[in-house]
């Protein structure tokens, strides 16, 4: 269960760019954004200011990550006392909510892309 | 006998500017063309999407674009959608002239990302900047000018050659459209030069250099700070493959943002530290007659606690660029030795020791420009520069700017007609002037024998030619004691189309010399007054008060010490007016009082530091005085 609400946050919860962006957007893009500045650091090499650059986006990455886990631990507490079958209706319809918003409506800032705003989808691709 | 004396003062002042223009081009004659030199306004300062970092910020248009918007015509704002862009915008008055100085480095880079099939088009630099283009601006930018030893990505081959190779497509562009966008017919209603950035950035401080050429013929390929990575070598380069190197060449490079150099660009040293020696003196002195002294990215001329309450304008609150993203707190002083003014002075320090000045500046502004739009100087309809801090790639935003900028200058050119020979002449012999905005008119004249009663003499230019140097000259003290005098003329912009100019405030005169080897700066008001009753009306941006259509004096200096070197420029003052950032919080109706505050974007709008209101200026080049 906490898994899943780790998964679900990590892929949808609008979390603000600290630095070098302008969120909010999914946790998600903060790592597709730290992966595809290591790929030109392992590739190209980095100066101090490139190195202190992926150092931000590492660090707000682990961080959204840590809260991420955080919230979803303290949520899946927060239900340990309802019947195993109820838990996983209310995981399931949860999930199935909060995926249908986020597809649906430009919820999402994509800090550092092409968009102004976008819906799930688009903020990760 | 008095007509007698002010025809032969009239004919030896138009005898002596004939001689002074060299055609080293094939052209029709303009027909406006005035011996006695009239005043071009102009913008060196731009960027199109030729340049990574605009293209990184979402512009589009390239040299054309830009050139015709100079002329008057609109051009297409972020965003951009399917080649459709999402505004547009259109200056209130053309300018006269304009040079697109798209940066050297990076323009193969740029093409080659934007080009599919381009060799090193699917790298995964090439990938990340089409795809995450903010993060590919702040990699590329780190990777390149915040290094201390900037090199080129793997996808440009072996010594960069593919890079390389790739920028001569839009340097040929950037000279085609050069050529295209010059009227060589007897109208001469616009003048464009062939020119371009080196970005010179050691360490995040700024050196940067804009390089002008004369006509159409031009370096091969344009310097740049990956291979040559010092000013000295920028200055070589130019030597070789433009004065020596090819016939009709000549070429002038023009520094900027010293504000952000963190005191090196005036350096009384070489790159790496040796002392400034006298061929090196001799070449800068011989390449560098103009500096920027105003544009977006702030005020040169002097630093807050220079002693003058007027420095306070525009100055920017960090010393060296890279710090762009990481402010001081407004008002907090920023350290000396990075201002056009300290320049200036210590510049006749380094002439006694040296036997030449290196710092022998004329003055201009400009805009620098990163949306392709030279001339955009209006505080009313401010858009932004697309460079560095707010990204216009999803828009102008309805806060444009980073608070701090504004939205830069012009370069005003005294010539003869408005032609690239004309132009480029009064840029070499310094008959230039920078205003932050305004088409403010000055003329300036110093000389031992001008006449007290130029003020209001219908021949004040003829005779101040006959009599004496303008702006940017060079008097030698005579053997004899005779009165140093300069006379100095403004007149208010006289139009701004659909929105009203500001009244002149007045006319100050600053000096700077040596004594006993101190340098010293002094500022006299020589006309007009600081009258508080003249301000604005922060609501409605309305003037209010008194204030000056024209001002005009013949200041002498009493305590010129012959025997001493001095500089002398002037500065014109406007009454108060509303800075661009007012202009913004008022169309959108900010209220900082109001219950449920202000929305995040319009925030700075109720920064208690924000600057409400700013001084409008120009400055002219100064006058040297050598010592008897």
């Amino acid at each position: 269960m906490r898994r899943w609400l780790f998964a679900l946050l990590l892929l949808t919860a609008p979390w603000p760019l600290l630095l070098l962006g302008d969120g909010p957007a999914p946790p998600l893009r903060s790592l597709w954004l730290a992966l595809a500045a290591t790929a030109v650091v392992a590739t190209e090499g980095a100066s101090v200011t490139v190195r202190l650059i992926l150092g931000v986006l590492w660090g707000q990455t682990l961080l959204a990550f840590g809260v991420c886990w955080v919230v979803a631990w303290g949520l899946s507490r927060g239900v340990s006392g309802l019947a195993v079958t109820t838990r996983r209706r209310l995981v399931i319809g949860l999930v199935l909510l909060v995926l249908g918003v986020a597809s649906a409506l430009p919820i999402y800032h994509t800090p550092m892309g092409n968009r102004p705003r976008s819906n799930l989808w688009q903020a990760l691709s | 006998m008095r007509c007698a004396l002010a025809l032969g003062l009239t004919l030896c002042a138009l005898a002596w500017s004939a001689t002074a223009l060299e055609r080293t081009e094939a052209r029709e004659d303009c027909s406006a063309h005035d011996p006695l030199r009239q005043p071009f306004f102009g913008d060196t300062h731009v960027h199109t999407g030729f340049s990574f970092d605009a293209w990184g910020q979402g512009t589009l248009p390239g040299p054309d674009e830009a050139y015709r918007f100079a002329k008057g015509e609109p051009i297409g704002l972020p965003p951009w959608s399917d080649g459709r862009p999402g505004d547009s915008v259109a200056l209130r008055r053309p300018l006269d002239w304009a040079i697109v100085t798209d940066h050297s480095d990076l323009l193969g880079e740029t093409r080659i990302c934007q080009t599919p099939g381009a060799p090193g088009y699917g790298s995964i630099v090439c990938r990340v900047v089409r795809h995450f283009p903010g993060l590919g601006y702040v990699l590329v930018n780190g990777h390149v000018y915040a290094s201390e030893s900037p090199r080129r990505y793997s996808f440009c081959g072996e010594g960069g050659r593919q890079c390389l190779e790739a920028a001569r497509g839009p340097w040929r562009e950037t000279r085609r459209a050069a050529e295209a966008h010059y009227d060589r017919s007897a109208a001469c209603r616009f003048t464009t030069f062939v020119g371009y950035e080196w970005t010179g950035m050691p360490g995040g401080r700024n050196l940067h250099r804009n390089v002008v050429f004369r006509n159409e013929v031009a370096q091969e390929a344009p310097t740049t700070y990956i291979e040559t990575p010092t000013p000295e070598g920028l200055w070589q380069a130019l030597e070789r493959e433009c004065l020596a190197g090819a016939p009709r060449c000549d070429v002038l490079a023009i520094p900027h943002n010293s504000n952000v150099s963190g005191g090196l660009m005036f350096a009384a040293a070489r790159s790496g530290g040796a002392p400034l020696d006298e061929g090196t003196a001799r070449t800068r002195a011989r390449l560098e007659r103009l500096v920027e002294i105003t544009q977006h990215k702030g005020d040169s001329e002097c630093g807050v606690g220079a002693g003058d309450e007027l420095c306070s304008y525009e100055t920017l609150p960090f010393e060296i660029m890279s710090e762009m993203a990481t402010p001081r707190a407004w008002g907090e002083p920023i350290p000396e030795g990075s201002y056009v003014r300290d320049a200036l002075v210590d510049g006749l320090a380094l002439g006694e020791k040296l036997g030449v000045n290196p710092f022998r500046f004329g003055l201009i502004g400009s805009t620098d420009t990163h949306l392709a739009t030279p001339g955009m100087v209006d505080e009313d309809r401010h858009i932004g520069h697309a460079a560095g801090l707010v990204n216009a790639r999803h828009g102008i935003p309805p806060f444009p700017d980073a608070p701090f900028f504004n939205p830069g200058g012009l370069a005003v050119l005294w010539a003869e007609e408005n032609s690239r020979d004309a132009l480029f002449e009064a840029m070499h012999r310094r008959e230039a002037y920078g205003t932050s905005g305004p088409r403010i008119r000055v003329r300036f004249f110093g000389g031992f024998e001008l006449p007290q009663d130029l003020c209001g003499a219908p021949d004040f230019a003829a005779r101040g030619y006959a009599a004496g140097v303008p702006m940017g000259g060079v008097l030698r003290a005579p053997a004899t004691a005779s009165p140093l005098r300069f006379a100095v003329w403004a007149l208010r912009d006289p139009d701004r189309g659909d929105a009203p100019s500001t009244p002149l405030q007045r006319i100050q005169i600053v000096k700077g010399w040596l004594e006993d080897g101190e340098t010293r700066v002094r500022v006299l008001d020589v006309a007009g007054r600081a009258d508080p009753t003249a301000g604005v009306d922060l609501a409605t941006c309305r003037p209010h008060g008194p204030g000056a259509d024209q001002l005009c004096a013949v200041w002498e200096d009493p305590e010129h010490d012959p025997t001493r070197p001095a500089v002398y420029y002037a500065r014109v003052v406007e009454n108060p007016s509303c800075r661009w950032s007012q202009y913004v919080c008022n169309r959108h109706g900010v209220d900082c009082t109001a219950a449920g505050g202000t929305p995040a974007v319009l925030e700075p709008c109720c920064d208690p530091e924000l600057a409400r209101t700013i001084q409008e200026r120009a400055w002219t080049s100064p006058i040297w005085v050598d010592p008897r």
